[in-house]
């Protein structure tokens, strides 16, 4: 009965929803998966602008895509050895 | 010089070849001189939806490797005298042609016919790189399944990995029952995601298997509502603006439902 | 008409319009008009080739040719050596094996059977199968592939099946297709051979 109010007023989700949805993150991991250059560019812009405002040990940054069941994100585990005196 | 364009998906069963042959039949119908190239080499099919099966001498295998001329190896269609298939080696498999091949192929019909249709096998290997070799144009085919649509993404990258941009897409067997449930993307839903030009969209249709079966292209059916779905998007071909088939509508009892507040989002 | 006659013949390399020596050549022209028109599907996209039983052809003759069989779809090609007949085994070779291969399966779609005999097959031959043999075929089953018999010339061999319903049927230089309307399907054993320049199909009596 409770279903029945819910679909009726529209508060559960649509199942073209859910396939948008999962599409949408299938196809992220899908493209970050298809470039493997991309995480090295990556990398080497923010190491590029990391190094304005600190001094990073680069050798031990670390960047990965991590994907869980409903979400992407981008894993960055960045050592700062120092940060620059602010002139 | 005509204009090469190759019809491909990724996923196979998504309506490749059906739509190589509608699109084809319906340039022809308009006047335009068009040839249908079948790709799938070892699994041909256009051949069997064209009503053309028992023409087939030579085919595309002959002409690479030199046995027979292109023209000899043409099949005339039944219906009109300005539309030729170049049909698909059953008997070999995929890698008896290469690429540098296939081009030269393609830009040698390029000077004789307005539009060679290029039927592209399912999957992204050799058969694959075989039917992009000398494509002007891609058109992609998907439905409305996370599958399909994912694939077609795929797809997408090695295109432009291939230097093939700008692909459009056909979004075929749409359900408007089921959309109006809300149980099916829509058009704009898929088009969101992988961001191409949409360049039509074929509603499901049980004339499209009948016509299969008597290998009548549908879109020589003024009745068949996919028949003129593909009329549309041979016109969209052609340059003309047309306005997409308004399947996607809500019908009266939904539309007076979210009225008067109830049946929330459509 | 008269006994001579313009006479268009299909082979392996395409078409071939022999045009006899003592004919009026405008006589020609309208006997290969009337010939095209009734089976312009068949011989589209054909290749065609045309002999002159040493007759010496004028340039000017030689373009009518040519543009009455445009007029058709066609163009006439020179022939020419190097153009390898792909259904043939091997080619200008009049006697034949007696070797028989026998096949105790379905042939499907996708396989090719290549034999220098003849070709029994117990079992189906589906449709995108083809048997090619310089011999006789024998299908004890249903026939709906493409058949070559005698495919090294010659016009003696003949095609048995069960049900014959092939897709195209080939025999020495002779090809022939299945209609496009939808015919009754045959009751019973049939034979294809060549008689009078075509290929005929008869019901097959012990």
């Amino acid at each position: 009965m409770l279903e029945w109010l819910a679909k009726l007023f529209g508060t559960t989700e649509s199942s073209k929803d859910r396939a948008k949805e999962r599409l949408r993150l299938v196809l992220v991991q899908d493209r970050a998966i298809l470039s493997p250059g991309l995480l090295e560019a990556l990398k080497e812009d923010m190491i590029a602008v990391l190094s304005k405002y600190m001094e990073i040990d680069e050798e031990a940054l670390e960047v990965n895509l991590d994907s869980s069941d409903d979400s992407v994100a981008l894993v960055a585990n960045i050592p700062v050895r120092s940060v620059r005196r602010k002139i | 010089m005509g204009k090469s364009i190759v019809i491909t998906s990724g996923k196979g069963g998504v309506g490749k070849t059906t739509t190589t042959a509608n699109i084809g039949t319906g340039l022809a119908q308009i006047g335009r001189k068009v040839c249908l190239v079948d790709a799938d080499i070892g699994l041909r099919n256009l051949d069997v939806v064209m009503g053309l099966e028992n023409r087939i001498v030579y085919d595309l295998i002959d002409v690479v490797e030199g046995h027979c001329r292109v023209r000899s190896a043409l099949i005339k269609d039944k219906r009109f005298d300005n539309l030729f298939l170049l049909p698909a080696a059953q008997t070999r498999e995929k890698d008896a042609v290469n690429p540098e091949q296939m081009e030269k192929l393609i830009t040698e019909l390029k000077q004789e016919f307005d539009y060679v249709l290029v039927d592209c096998p399912a999957g992204i290997e050799q058969g694959f790189k075989n039917a992009i070799a000398g494509a002007d144009l891609a058109i992609i085919v998907t439905t409305p399944e996370v599958s399909a649509v994912r694939d077609a993404d795929r797809i997408i990258g090695l295109l432009e990995a291939d230097e093939l941009f700008e692909p459009q897409l056909i979004v075929n067997r749409i359900r408007p029952d089921m959309i109006r449930r809300g149980d099916m993307m829509t058009t704009d839903d898929m088009i969101d995601i992988l961001a191409i030009k949409l360049l039509g969209i074929v509603p499901d249709d049980e004339s499209i298997i009948v016509s299969t079966n008597k290998g009548e292209p549908a879109v020589l059916d003024k009745k068949s509502v996919s028949g003129q779905a593909f009329r549309n998007i041979v016109r969209r071909l052609e340059g003309a603006s047309v306005p997409f088939l308004a399947l996607e509508e809500e019908n009266m009892v939904k539309r007076l439902m979210r009225f008067i507040g109830i049946g929330g989002k459509s | 008409m008269s006994k001579e006659a313009c006479i268009i013949k299909g082979n392996k390399h395409g078409l071939s319009i022999s045009i006899p020596r003592e004919m009026d050549f405008a006589e020609v022209l309208s006997q290969l008009r009337t010939r095209l028109a009734s089976a312009q599907e068949f011989f589209a996209g054909a290749a065609v080739y045309v002999s002159a039983a040493d007759r010496d052809l004028e340039p000017e003759e030689k373009q009518q040719l040519a543009k009455t069989v445009e007029e058709f779809g066609l163009s006439i090609t020179e022939p020419e050596a190097d153009e390898a007949p792909a259904p043939a085994v091997e080619s200008g070779k009049d006697e034949f094996k007696e070797d028989t291969l026998l096949l105790r399966r379905t042939i499907r779609s996708g396989q090719k059977i290549r034999y220098d005999g003849n070709v029994v097959v117990l079992g189906d031959v589906n449709p995108g199968a083809e048997i090619i043999c310089s011999g006789d075929i024998l299908v004890l089953g249903s026939l709906r592939g493409v058949a070559h018999a005698g495919c090294t010339g010659n016009v003696n061999a003949s095609v048995f099946a069960f049900r014959l319903e092939p897709t195209q049927l080939r025999i020495a230089n002779y090809i022939s297709r299945s209609p496009d309307e939808k015919l009754p399907k045959p009751l019973g054993p049939e034979l294809a051979r060549v008689c009078d320049n075509v290929i005929q199909i008869t019901a097959y009596q012990s």
